[in-house]
């Protein structure tokens, strides 16, 4: 099981902050990026966290972006990346 | 700590945000601590499964600040264990603060 996306295709993640233990770090919330890879289906962590069984499993990306759209005043090299690993509930097509 | 404030970031979430030269510094890490991780892997979802670390994670978002801030790495995983076992009912606040008056007179005892 694969989920809704496959490598190459372009994401958004979801800018909102509920309550409660999310996954998703501040940092990236509401940013576009690419699906680099599938890294495989796995309890829910943030149902985990309140002594769930984390069912159904969430398929998770690892969702590579442009280091200079995460932050506007990046000074590194043009192209340079970074990679979040993100459950399918945190993204939506772009 | 700029920022840190920001609407919707946990105290936790402080990737991006300036806290100035990491420490590089190896520390020794105290026979507490060790016995502390020790009791946590053997509790865990390796060993007797009552608690998993999603939820010790969890907990650190939950405790809240200053604490969370005040308190060392193996500190907060330790309030944490602390947390989340009497959530679960395994032990009560007032059997684990007996049971450290106890060993402190204990202790006191031994140095006489």
């Amino acid at each position: 099981m694969t989920g809704p996306f496959a490598p190459g295709d372009r994401v958004r993640v979801i800018r909102t902050h509920p309550p409660g233990h999310r996954r998703t770090p501040y940092y990236i919330r509401g940013k576009t990026g690419v699906i680099e890879r599938v890294c495989g289906s796995f309890p829910n962590p943030e149902e985990l966290a309140y002594g769930f069984d984390g069912l159904p499993r969430k398929n998770l990306y690892r969702v590579r972006f442009q280091q200079r759209e995460v932050w506007p005043d990046y000074g590194g090299p043009a192209g340079d990346t970074v990679d979040v690993d993100i459950y399918e509930h945190w993204l939506r097509p772009a | 700590m700029a920022g840190k404030s920001e609407q919707g970031r946990g105290y936790h979430d402080i990737g991006g945000l300036h806290y100035g030269p990491i420490d590089p510094r190896v520390t020794e890490v105290n026979p507490w601590e060790k016995l502390s991780t020790a009791i946590s892997n053997a509790l865990g979802a390796g060993g007797r499964r009552i608690f998993v670390t999603d939820e010790s994670r969890r907990a650190r978002e939950q405790m809240g600040e200053p604490l969370y801030s005040e308190l060392g790495y193996f500190e907060r995983a330790t309030e944490c264990m602390r947390m989340v076992l009497i959530e679960k009912g395994y032990l009560t606040a007032e059997e684990l603060e007996s049971r450290m008056k106890e060993i402190e007179a204990r202790m006191a005892e031994g140095r006489k």
